[in-house]
């Protein structure tokens, strides 16, 4: 499940009006979501969740799914 | 033996056709010895150092496979990134090392003079130490993460069709390829003998051909004059292409023939509508090593810089990107240019959308993107062409001269020809999306540019003095 | 039925992808219509006004034959009486297919004898590569004769004076004491083929073939299937020393006759002929030429015939050693002025030509040796 927090960070920061994103979409199927606005997304998430990754981290997710994961593992939360 | 000899043919029809007779349980162990027959025939002298290298990786890899520990995989990373980059560093760039600082001692007034080794290159070393280096990271990174044996690693880091001059392939996308059993149809053959085809249509008629103009022209630029220079350096762009993409059409062939899907590395390059775009399609499968690699990293640190740490990044990661070229300040300039034109674009973003909206047709537009981007690759490969900072500005002075010439009509239209012949072959291969496009023409038509295009390939080859691949020597 | 179909329409697709690629091959150079062709009564001719490009390991070559059979710029057969013209004779050192025109030495020796002498200086190249001797004067007098030159200059070296046999033409050969032409090459069954097939030379796809042709002719076919591994010679080696030898001698007959015939010909028609010809000779060829008062002997410097000197001879874009590059053209054309100088100035004693100076400094050493 992604969160409508997330959500509203990668929409915001790609300029999307709405698109659905799902737990199993990996960052080139989203529109926008090129290599270099990856971490403009990355640094909007570390921004609003108040978090920061580590390289490794950040290198080994796979889908929104996970980043998802790792949001949460991050606050202590289990959303 | 070069992909573009009657011997290799040989070589090719004897290897596929026992990989078929053998049982699948030795058919890798069969595919392994073939492997190393080809690189040893080409060059001997380095088949031991082939076998130390991914030797060396794999026990790495594994032992990183085996850690739980982060740190303990980090270094263990790094001690297998550190073995691989100091033996390709050593053969490839001591030489250059030594003579920049002689060079620099000079500058300063000392008198150095080290010695420089008569150090040969391994044939292909750049090619497969990044593409055995796969391994580690794909380890490293979770992207591979089931075990596999020495000898499916073996023929994957001694691949015959990418170990020479690439597709640079991933641990991750070979092995489990390597794994699966293979099973001979039709199908394989058909669609492996129009890859090899285009392949050799490229490399024979287009690339080799041209390159005969083009070596006379750069050796010399002083003896001819300014618009034969231009199309010297004109000509040079749509060789190096297809003799690159022709080498990687054959590798992707042959590696069908054997039941493999090898990655494509070049998607209609001269198509690209900005610098960044043109690293899409050129060479993909070293751009895409850089930019997980290296240039993801990278950025990853630099993330607070915001804007000015991606253009860093990627400055740095086509500077190396360069580097990897070969040892000389020429390909360290050509990957700067190409780093900096796509650093500029990233700075002036807002600019450059601003200017994007005040073409009113897009096409227009389309077609400015286009002769932009090639106007600005044509001036990095005056670098990527010479030899040295003295050839480069020769050929720079050569153009600017404006001085005559007899054959200027002659020229352009050579220069025409070769252009619109690989252009017509990208169309297609674009409208198709695929460089299979030749299976999706009625089969008449087919066999008739597969027929006449073999006559003209074998007579080329017979009557002419071959040109060896331009990317065998990194 | 349908099968047939399929066959015929398939092969109508060969065919006009084959049109295509003609097309293509003459667009872009790889193969053009061929520039020379056998003919009959001269043998291998150049094709009056069709384009050249030569491209070889060492350099590569642009131009085009002109109206009347040579490379170059056009001098009609008929010379003006106030032009002085100079007929260059030799083998593929003075054609010169490795550079551009405007890098040969005749250029700059053109333009270098015009300016010093103030009188039109004409220089024809009737070169072709792979001839000897006996086939350059067979172009003198087949060819460069009808161009009324005024002086003749022949570039021999050592191996031109060996017999060659490269390509089907007339011979010169000795009967008795008198020169006559060999046709008999008309006859044989390689000649006719040739004759027969010629019309494919017209075609860039038809070059091609001929060239493959040509490599199965000098057994070089199955050294190019197998990159070289295996090298079939035509004759074996040891085989080639003997004939060699015992030709040599028989030759130095033919090639002696031939001088006597430039001899007898400078002192009934006045053309001036000159001999530039390398030191290595065999040494019983000096005193002949030598005996022979009206032919001019040149010894070309030692440094243009070494051939390991990589100053002339090195072509950077294969690093080979080959024929001369532009820097050797350079220095043959600054060679030869003074003595062209020279040789023009006695054509016409009564006239004499004045020069600038240092130019006379140096016909005065020439004179006290």
């Amino acid at each position: 499940m992604i969160s409508d927090k997330l959500k509203k960070v990668i929409l915001t920061t790609l300029n999307l009006d709405d698109y659905n994103i799902t737990e199993e979409m990996t960052a080139d199927q989203v529109p926008g979501w090129d290599s270099l606005s990856h971490l403009n997304v990355i640094t909007a998430v570390e921004k609003e969740f108040g978090i920061r990754f580590k390289t490794l981290e950040l290198l080994k997710l796979k889908n929104i799914g996970e980043l998802q994961q790792i949001i949460n593992q991050k606050l202590g939360t289990n959303n | 033996m070069p992909f573009n000899s009657f011997i290799f043919f040989f070589f090719l029809v004897v290897t596929v056709v026992i990989y078929y007779q053998v049982n699948n349980k030795f058919r890798n162990l069969f595919l392994l010895i073939a492997n190393y027959v080809f690189y040893s025939y080409v060059d001997y002298r380095f088949t031991l150092l082939l076998i130390a290298v991914t030797s060396a990786t794999y026990f790495i890899g594994e032992a990183i496979r085996k850690s739980k520990s982060v740190s303990k995989r980090k270094n263990l990373l790094i001690t297998g990134l550190v073995i691989n980059l100091l033996v390709l560093g050593f053969f490839k760039y001591y030489n250059f090392f030594i003579e920049s600082v002689n060079q620099a001692a000079i500058n300063l007034s000392l008198n150095l003079n080290l010695s420089t080794l008569n150090i040969i290159l391994p044939l292909g070393i750049s090619f497969y130490v990044f593409q055995t280096l796969t391994f580690l990271f794909d380890i490293y990174y979770d992207t591979l993460e089931e075990k596999y044996s020495f000898i499916e690693y073996a023929v994957f880091a001694s691949f015959f069709p990418t170990v020479v001059a690439g597709p640079i392939e991933r641990a991750s996308r070979l092995l489990p390829q390597i794994r699966k059993d293979k099973k001979f149809s039709t199908q394989l053959l058909r669609e492996g003998l129009i890859l090899i085809s285009v392949g050799l249509v490229r490399k024979v008629i287009i690339a080799d051909s041209s390159g005969l103009i083009v070596n006379h022209i750069m050796a010399d630029p002083q003896y001819f004059s300014s618009i034969e220079v231009l199309v010297g350096v004109l000509l040079f762009t749509v060789q190096v292409y297809n003799d690159f993409a022709g080498y990687s059409n054959i590798s992707r062939g042959i590696g069908v023939l054997l039941g493999f899907d090898i990655m494509v590395n070049f998607r209609q390059p001269y198509f690209a509508t900005s610098v960044a775009d043109f690293w899409r399609r050129w060479h993909i499968s070293l751009s895409t090593w850089l930019r997980d690699y290296l240039f993801k990293p990278l950025q990853i640190k630099l993330r607070n810089l915001g804007n000015w740490g991606n253009a860093l990044a990627i400055l740095i990661t086509f500077i190396i990107c360069g580097i990897w070229h070969g040892a000389s300040w020429n390909f360290i300039i050509w990957g700067f240019l190409h780093g900096m034109f796509m650093s500029f674009a990233i700075i002036f973003n807002k600019q450059k959308t601003f200017l994007r909206n005040i073409i009113p047709n897009k096409l227009l537009l389309n077609v400015l993107q286009v002769l932009t981007t090639l106007f600005l690759i044509i001036i990095a490969n005056v670098f990527f062409r010479t030899i040295d900072l003295q050839q480069a500005s020769l050929v720079f002075s050569q153009i600017l001269s404006f001085s005559d010439s007899e054959f200027t009509f002659r020229f352009l239209k050579i220069l025409f020809g070769y252009t619109a012949f690989s252009y017509l072959i990208d169309y297609f291969e674009n409208k198709f999306n695929s460089d299979l496009f030749l299976l999706k023409i009625p089969s008449p038509v087919r066999y008739g540019i597969l027929v006449s295009s073999w006559f003209i390939i074998i007579m080329y080859l017979i009557s002419s003095d071959k040109l060896p691949f331009l990317y065998g020597q990194f | 039925m349908k099968r047939l179909k399929q066959i015929i329409i398939t092969v109508i697709f060969i065919l006009l992808f084959l049109i295509f690629y003609e097309f293509l091959l003459r667009i872009t150079e790889i193969a053009t219509p061929s520039f020379v062709y056998d003919d009959i009564k001269v043998g291998r001719t150049f094709k009056p006004g069709s384009d050249v490009i030569f491209k070889g390991a060492e350099g590569f070559y642009m131009g085009s034959v002109n109206k009347f059979g040579y490379l170059g710029k056009e001098y009609p057969p008929e010379k003006n009486k106030n032009s002085i013209r100079i007929a260059l004779i030799g083998d593929s050192y003075i054609e010169g297919m490795q550079l551009f025109e405007r890098h040969h030495f005749k250029n700059k020796l053109e333009k270098t004898l015009t300016d010093s002498l103030e009188k039109k200086v004409e220089i024809l190249n009737f070169g072709i590569g792979g001839i000897d001797f006996r086939d350059m004067y067979f172009n003198y007098t087949h060819k460069a004769k009808k161009f009324n030159p005024d002086i003749v200059l022949f570039y021999i070296k050592k191996s031109n004076l060996l017999n060659k046999e490269k390509f089907p033409s007339p011979e010169y050969y000795l009967d008795g004491d008198s020169l006559k032409l060999d046709y008999s090459f008309l006859g044989s069954g390689e000649s006719s083929l040739r004759q027969k097939f010629a019309f494919i030379r017209d075609y860039a796809l038809g070059y091609l073939l001929k060239e493959t042709y040509e490599n199965y002719y000098n057994g070089m076919l199955l050294s190019k299937i197998t990159n070289g591994l295996i090298k079939k010679d035509r004759i074996e080696k040891g085989k080639k020393e003997l004939i060699r030898n015992e030709k040599e001698r028989e030759i130095f007959q033919l090639n002696k006759k031939i001088f006597e015939q430039l001899d007898s010909e400078t002192k009934t028609k006045g053309i001036k002929f000159i001999l530039l010809i390398t030191d290595d000779f065999p040494e019983y060829y000096y005193p002949v030429i030598n005996s022979f008062s009206s032919i001019e002997k040149i010894i070309i410097p030692k440094d243009l015939n070494d051939y390991s000197n990589k100053k002339y001879r090195y072509w950077k874009a294969s690093g080979m050693l080959g024929h001369w590059n532009q820097e050797a053209h350079k220095q043959v054309a600054e060679f030869l002025f003074p003595y062209f100088i020279k040789i023009i100035n006695n054509l016409h004693p009564e006239e004499k030509i004045f020069t600038q100076s240092p130019t006379n400094i140096l016909l005065s050493n020439d004179e006290k040796n």
